[in-house]
């Protein structure tokens, strides 16, 4: 007598949703156990390295991106404080006083003041974000660069990674000077801003 | 499953294990570490209510302040955030002493209330002891939940009055007079332990529970819980200058950014990514076919418990700092929401369900791999692998540091200071002055205090490689000062420490909070000792 075959349950398409559940779970099952620290460690030893250089690659793009948003916002008070009070546009965040004043009827005008306060406000948190990231990279690149030398019995077969990573590390010091260099001009330049508005504004 | 297995053993043993489990996770080992920045500025304050019976910010020798001094009046009363912990804390110190333990104690406690409640909430409801047991052991089992309830601060407390007032709303409120009590006085509560927490829990509590359970609700009685709440909650109003503080709000500069930190929090830690976007296409398509979501009553608790959560977030995000700890009363909330979502794939797929409850149970990885995939993923350059941000086992993590010796920056400096320092010496330092405030007889300056003018220079001097910043981000009067007072040559000797200079010490913010010591230190620490009053070598 002939057996029945067993029934296919990818043919039913009432349990393809079941079967895909499963796979998606074993999928992060599996991928959990491979992202193990402690099994990276023992294919991959340098890989937890390799993630914070990547990590700090793109932390230099947000400590870019908020040198040139200082750069602007410098520029702005310059002109806040050379133009007295007439009240330019700011061009990072878009912010017109002038828009401000036209299009409402009821409320006043924002003072000059206030507008120079708001704006130096920002450029002080721009530059304060930038500085703890630099203080924060300086200090990681130099705990890292200590835990690769650190190791003179790593085996043969990594040192080049190794040799390759603390290469990565030399050039990621390079940039951070760069950057550095730029927040110090910047941060002096707003502090001359800010003695200067204060100066004019104690003699008025 | 449980059908056949409940003739075999009592129905409240399970139960019972779990509340045995979570007793163990948070009172084991409560005193580990000392108390960090936040939970000496709550204990420091609960000392001197044994001192002056109120808050006092100054006590003749040290202030507590982080706030450069706003956070209290001429008299010194403490008038930046309620008072509940402050006392809770001040009566643990009366019975147990001025401990670790007795600080944290009473919240440990409250932790475990916690799981109770969430297994009752449950049970008593839907009577789905399977699902009560999930939704208890998740809360148990969440590592991020047991780090805040054993703070000496108000998470737990906070929690368990969410927890209370859920469950209120859920009895005969509209009827019997008890939990209508109850309902009001859990309101009541929680803005006296931090109103942040009142108003971003209570609006989208409000407006879910008319939005869902409209037909159920009695207006009158209603108004007269909210009146009665608002009446109670007036003298916080102005005694904590609410309205002071609600000038750092800022809708425009804080919404956008603080929404995706926190929905992004939320997916790393309380709810995974996977299962919300579940959550969204089962609703969105029950709505789309205009299906009736209201028909199975434990669903409709699950979309008004996931709205609570939604407009928890939204309610937030205007507030300046977006933290996970205004996140962490939502934790039960979440431990329920995922104890249905294990059930209904037990019951669509047994291997599933089994394969989704160890994941949750004993893993992150379905938290963090989803959004490390999608590169949303929040990790702070200076987290180590073995933090809660990258995959791991959170409860062996939780379990390594309770059952070892962790070398916490906070009980380094303690212990350096009660052993080489004289009573009354003066302390400066850039952060951690509230910590040595409670542990030693010293006179502590600095952290984010208002500049003190200082009549001598300081004997000994703490910087902290993270430099702090005030909010007007400038830096910290102390970093200032420190700086000024290292410039002058030969003044002070250095006393490098073999300890890592961490960040905060025992924070339970999973985005800094070590469970073993990194595998490279960032920073070392380094104390100055001021030279003339040095004492010789041997």
């Amino acid at each position: 007598m002939k057996r029945n075959p067993l029934p296919n349950p990818l043919r039913n398409p009432s349990e393809w949703g079941k079967w895909l559940l499963s796979a998606g779970l074993l999928l992060i099952t599996v991928l959990g156990f491979y992202q193990l620290y402690e099994v990276q460690v023992v294919f991959f030893p340098e890989k937890y390295q390799e993630i914070e250089i990547k990590l700090m690659h793109q932390e230099f793009c947000k400590i870019d991106k908020n040198l040139k948003k200082l750069l602007l916002k410098i520029h702005y008070l310059q002109e806040l404080n050379a133009a007295g009070r007439q009240m330019p546009s700011d061009p990072v965040d878009g912010f017109s006083s002038r828009a401000f004043a036209s299009t409402s009827n009821i409320a006043a005008p924002p003072q000059p003041a206030r507008v120079w306060q708001a704006a130096l406000h920002e450029a002080k948190k721009t530059r304060g974000y930038v500085a703890a990231k630099l203080i924060q990279m300086d200090v990681i690149l130099t705990s890292l660069q200590r835990s690769l030398m650190s190791n003179d019995a790593a085996p043969a077969s990594i040192r080049p990674e190794r040799q390759k990573l603390l290469a990565q590390i030399r050039q990621i010091r390079e940039r951070y000077k760069i950057y550095q260099g730029d927040l110090k001009k910047l941060s002096r330049k707003l502090n001359n801003l800010v003695d200067s508005y204060e100066t004019s504004h104690a003699s008025n | 499953m449980l059908e056949s297995s409940r003739q075999n053993f009592p129905a409240w043993l399970p139960l019972i294990i779990i509340l045995a489990l979570g007793a163990f996770l948070l009172l084991f080992h409560l005193d580990h570490r000392p108390f960090w920045q936040d939970e000496a500025e709550t204990a420091c304050l609960a000392k001197n209510v044994l001192k002056y019976g109120v808050p006092r910010a100054y006590d003749g020798t040290n202030l507590v302040s982080q706030e450069q001094g706003h956070e209290f009046d001429q008299n010194f009363l403490w008038r930046w955030s309620p008072w509940l912990q402050i006392y809770v804390v001040a009566a643990a110190f009366k019975i147990g002493g001025l401990t670790n333990y007795a600080g944290r104690f009473p919240f440990a406690l409250m932790g475990i209330a916690c799981i109770f409640l969430v297994y009752q909430l449950v049970n008593h409801n839907f009577g789905d002891q399977a699902w009560a047991c999930l939704a208890a052991l998740l809360l148990t089992t969440s590592v991020v939940f047991l780090l805040f309830a054993r703070q000496c601060r108000y998470y737990s407390l906070g929690t368990l009055l969410v927890l209370v007032n859920l469950y209120a709303f859920r009895r005969d409120w509209q009827n019997r007079t008890i939990p209508a009590l109850l309902l009001g006085l859990s309101a009541t509560l929680m803005f006296y332990t931090n109103y942040l927490l009142f108003f971003s829990y209570f609006i989208p509590f409000i407006l879910a529970a008319f939005l869902l359970y409209y037909s159920d609700i009695r207006f009158l009685r209603a108004l007269l819980i909210i009146f009665a709440v608002v009446v109670t909650i007036i003298p916080g109003l102005l005694l904590f200058r609410i309205q002071q503080q609600s000038m750092m709000v800022n809708l425009w500069s804080f919404i956008p950014k603080n929404s995706i930190d926190y929905f992004a929090d939320l997916f790393q830690f309380l709810i995974p990514l996977p299962i919300a976007l579940f959550l969204l296409y089962r609703w969105g398509r029950s709505l789309w076919h205009r299906a009736n979501l209201f028909l199975d009553p434990s669903e409709k608790f699950i979309l008004f418990l996931s709205l609570i959560i939604t407009g928890n977030i939204i309610v937030l995000s205007p507030a300046p700092q977006d933290e996970v700890r205004y996140l962490i009363h939502l934790s039960p909330l979440c431990a329920i929401i995922l104890g249905w979502v294990i059930c209904r794939a037990w019951h669509y797929h047994k291997f599933s369900g089994v394969l989704l409850g160890l994941l949750l149970l004993g893993t992150n990885w379905l938290y963090v791999l989803p959004v490390e995939w999608l590169g949303i993923i929040n990790r702070p350059l200076h987290n180590d692998p073995h933090m809660l941000s990258y995959p791991n086992f959170p409860l062996k993590l939780y379990l390594n540091e309770l059952t070892s010796t962790y070398p916490d920056v906070n009980q380094e400096l303690i212990r350096f200071f009660q052993t080489h320092a004289r009573p009354g010496d003066v302390i400066l330092t850039t952060y951690g002055d509230l910590p040595l405030q409670f542990y030693t007889s010293c006179k502590v300056l600095g952290g984010l205090q208002e500049h003190t003018p200082l009549t001598r220079p300081p004997r000994w001097l703490v910087p902290r490689w993270y430099v702090r910043r005030n909010r007007q981000y400038d830096l910290n009067d102390s970093e200032k000062a420190i700086r000024q007072l290292l410039a002058q040559t030969g003044a002070y000797q250095t006393i490098p420490l073999p300890y890592e200079d961490e960040i905060f010490g025992n924070r339970p913010d999973p985005y800094f909070h070590r469970f073993i010591p990194p595998i490279e230190p960032l920073s070392h620490l380094v104390i100055y000792e001021k030279k003339s009053t040095a004492q010789p070598a041997p």
